[in-house]
């Protein structure tokens, strides 16, 4: 009886789901980037703001919310059993606490589901439902993950020419030094054995995590897994490596070769294919969240690389206009938002520059995605706002300054961190004393306790990825 | 020397107190949360504002204008103390009565001109400053628009019905909302309280015009209650707006209207005709009276919405602009219910 009971609740809830989505009352929004672009800040901060739309929240640009129309938002049980909550309520203590600090970085995937009550606009559907509910699910994930998408097109020799033609140029190249020196003295025909596996894997797991690190910032690192492995820790399919050709020898079977290619098939199939078809095939808005400033700071190589790995991950999402039928069987993103994260960290007057920045960066991706009929927007956005900007005279000019506490320090410092220019640098004008983004730690607002927290432009972001859904 | 400025760091000792801001906001207006977490109030002007528009010189064609202009005065002065002098002549009453007429023609012209040209002057800066928020609407600039927009809310001081909205649209702001941004925000926050008026009086207006339109029996005078209905809406917009439409606005409202008046006068006669050829069957009546009330509505209503636009002083966003859907919504309001 219990399980006849489970089953009709079962199917009760997906009759649900099935009724939102042909009513379009459903939005799973992709918050898409790379690590350390501000995923998490930015999904706590729109829980935040719209659970406190009604009581102080600043979202004037936000229709539904300018216009009075919105009756409420609450947080909902989740759709997805399996799935951890996203911590929201422990973001945000750690954002606007006593001693506000930024949320580790994510190492695992989490969701969470908001419903919106609003009152629609239009006459008819107004007499229709006086009052209607938007159900918004948001997925939360390490975007280290998103790069293991491309590796799903290419054979375990094709991905491994690929990853050992990067590594020809610096800074890989020097990165790489020991990987490659193992690489070369492991003889990869002799019969496979755990230990010459586990100690390329780990090298090469070495490797990526150096080109990881903040002073040199790469961001085009796969297999994603091995830097932030999540419930995979210690399994074989997290160990191995990419390999060059095999030559004359070719690949015998039971071969160190082969079995390094057995375990990049079981990565594939058992980490990157199911968590892409579970999680990652049933959006229909996005926003890409970019962090241009720390790219602009480590120079153009690593500028160039974060733009090879947006557009990489970019490839694997759906895109196309939506109606009744994609909805409810072959969801597609109908509207792609990009938007450059800690505008904060510069003035203000130079966040056009920004988004003309942006616009450049991700041209390519932007184009493909407008060509399928998706509507397109960039943006420049800080999701919790932790400075000022400030004017003063600096030898004879009149500069705009940012005012806050930089990260790892105790005081306030004023920083001019050099012009955002119009158009992406030639690598030759790319001067290592041209930028000086900093950091900046979250700031509790003096009132706090009765308002929410500064942002830059997060109204904009919902207005354009929701409002036309709360109509 | 390098093209870019290099980046700067000062030391804490060099923060100065926050200084007082150049252009102090009205006295009765709080300091929005915004503003006291954003930034010194200078960083708005950051940008130098733009030239303001120059003074034309006295050139030798205006010289030339002034010269006819007396001379043409001299002769009318000349013209008129010799036909009083005439009439002088003939019987003093006669002078002293035509005397006292020209005196108070002449005043009443005067007067006349004086509010015109004082109008003409208001006008002018309406369209300066409407141009100014239209250009600062459709670029990328920073730092420029917050003055111009102070400056058009500082017109709605004195109106009691503006006060939330100029409070809600301060307590929005944020320093570091582009100049697009602020005059969107400005027409969307600050306006809406006119917007909801305006909408209103051409919603009453269009629903007039079409119960004026079965009404009337003439073609001739369906067009002219056209016209003094839709003077009056353009007179109720601009006094709401506090602004007259300016020189480019009116010549389109005019033109508008006149085509107004040819349809509707055209709508009439054709109706009477159809009557007379199809029989005056009620129905058919009734079918011809209603496609005119509606061809009067909905001319009176764009009229009144392009009305709204030409006396606003700020520029609808392209997103904003408000159609016949709202007019409709108004209809509704404007029509009698029987519950």
């Amino acid at each position: 009886m219990a399980t006849l009971d489970q089953l009709a609740r079962g199917a009760v809830g997906q009759l649900d789901e099935w009724v939102h989505l042909a009513m379009d009352r459903t939005v799973r929004l992709a918050v898409t980037g790379l690590n350390q672009s501000g995923k998490t800040v930015f999904t706590t901060a729109l829980v935040h703001h719209l659970l406190h739309a009604l009581d102080g929240a600043n979202l004037p640009f936000f229709q539904v919310v300018a216009e009075g129309r919105l009756q409420g938002t609450r947080i909902m049980l989740q759709p997805d059993m399996d799935v951890p909550a996203f911590r929201y309520d422990s973001y945000l203590r750690a954002l606007l606490g006593a001693k506000p600090a930024w949320p580790v970085t994510t190492d695992a995937l989490s969701e969470i589901r908001l419903a919106l009550r609003f009152r629609p606009a239009g006459m008819v559907s107004r007499r229709i439902t006086p009052s209607a509910t938007l159900y918004l699910d948001i997925i939360d994930y390490p975007g280290e993950w998103l790069l293991d998408l491309p590796m799903l097109r290419l054979s375990f020799e094709e991905w491994s020419a690929q990853t050992l033609q990067r590594c020809e140029e610096e800074p890989r190249l020097s990165l790489s030094q020991e990987w490659r020196a193992r690489l070369a003295e492991t003889d990869l025909a002799q019969p496979a054995r755990e230990e010459p596996i586990r100690l390329l894997g780990e090298s090469y797991t070495r490797f990526l995590l150096a080109c990881k690190e903040a002073k040199v910032g790469l961001s085009f690192l796969q297999p994603g897994r091995f830097t932030i492995p999540g419930d995979f820790r210690g399994a074989p399919l997290l160990m191995f490596s990419p390999v060059p050709p095999p030559g004359h020898q070719g690949n015998p079977p039971g071969s160190l070769r082969e079995e390094l290619e057995k375990r990049f098939e079981s990565y594939k199939k058992w980490v990157i294919d199911t968590f892409f078809s579970r999680y990652f095939t049933s959006f229909d808005r996005q926003i890409v969240l970019l962090d241009l400033l720390s790219a602009m700071n480590r120079g153009p190589g690593a500028f160039a690389d974060r733009q090879m790995a947006l557009e990489a991950i970019l490839q694997g999402f759906r895109y196309g206009q939506a109606n009744l039928l994609t909805r409810l069987f072959k969801p597609r993103i109908d509207k792609l938002l990009f938007a450059v994260t800690k505008a904060d960290f510069v003035a203000a007057n130079q966040h056009a520059n920004l988004e003309r920045l942006l616009r450049q960066m991700v041209a390519r991706p932007a184009n493909d995605a407008a060509f399928a009929g998706v509507e397109i927007k960039t943006q420049a956005l800080a999701s919790l706002r932790c400075t000022r900007t400030v004017v003063r005279e600096h030898d004879g000019r009149r500069l705009s300054f940012v005012q806050g506490i930089p990260k790892g320090r105790d005081k306030e410092t004023l920083l001019f961190p050099g012009e955002i220019p119009e158009t992406i640098p030639d690598p030759n004008e790319w001067d290592a004393n041209r930028f000086h983004f900093l950091e900046f730690e979250p700031r509790r607002p003096p009132d706090a306790e009765t308002a929410t927290p500064p942002h830059i432009r997060l109204d904009h972001a919902l207005e354009f990825l929701l409002g036309d859904k709360l109509r | 020397m390098s093209r870019w400025v290099p980046p700067v760091e000062l030391p804490p000792e060099s923060f100065s107190p926050r200084q007082k801001p150049a252009a102090p906001p009205p006295a009765q207006l709080p300091v929005s949360p915004g503003q006291e977490e954003g930034c010194d109030e200078e960083d708005v002007h950051d940008t130098p504002a733009g030239p303001g528009p120059g003074k034309r010189g006295f050139g030798p064609g205006r010289w030339i204008l002034f010269s006819l202009i007396l001379l043409f005065i001299a002769v009318l002065v000349e013209d008129a103390v010799g036909f009083l002098a005439a009439q002088y002549r003939l019987h003093p009453s006669l002078g002293i009565s035509f005397g006292l007429l020209l005196f108070v023609l002449t005043g009443a012209l005067l007067t006349a001109v004086v509010r015109e040209w004082r109008s003409l002057r208001s006008v002018r800066a309406q369209d300066e400053l409407r141009l100014r928020l239209e250009r600062l609407a459709r670029e990328d600039a920073f730092g420029q628009a917050r003055g111009v927009l102070e400056a058009a809310g500082e017109r709605y001081r004195e109106r009691p019905e503006m006060n939330n909205a100029l409070l809600a649209y301060r307590a929005a702001f944020r320093d570091h909302l582009g100049d697009r941004e602020l005059v969107t925000l400005f027409s969307d926050v600050a306006m809406r309280p006119l917007d909801q008026a305006a909408l209103r009086v051409v919603g009453r207006h269009a629903a007039g015009a079409a119960l004026s339109a079965v009404l009337s029996p003439v073609a001739m005078l369906d067009a002219l209650l056209f016209l003094w209905r839709n003077l009056r809406m353009i007179h109720e917009i601009a006094r709401i707006y506090g602004l007259r439409p300016g020189f480019a606005g009116s010549c389109v409202l005019v033109r508008q209207m006149a085509e107004g008046m040819v349809v509707v006068g055209a709508t009439e006669l054709l109706t009477h005709t159809a009557a007379d050829l199809l029989g005056d069957t009620l129905a058919g009546a009734a079918l011809a009276s209603a496609g005119q009330a509606a061809t009067n509505a909905l001319f009176t209503a764009r009229i009144g919405l392009r009305a709204i636009n030409q006396c606003r002083p700020v520029p609808f966003p392209p997103s904003r602009l408000p159609g016949l859907r709202e007019i409709r919504k108004e209809l509704q309001g404007a029509l009698p219910t029987h519950q």
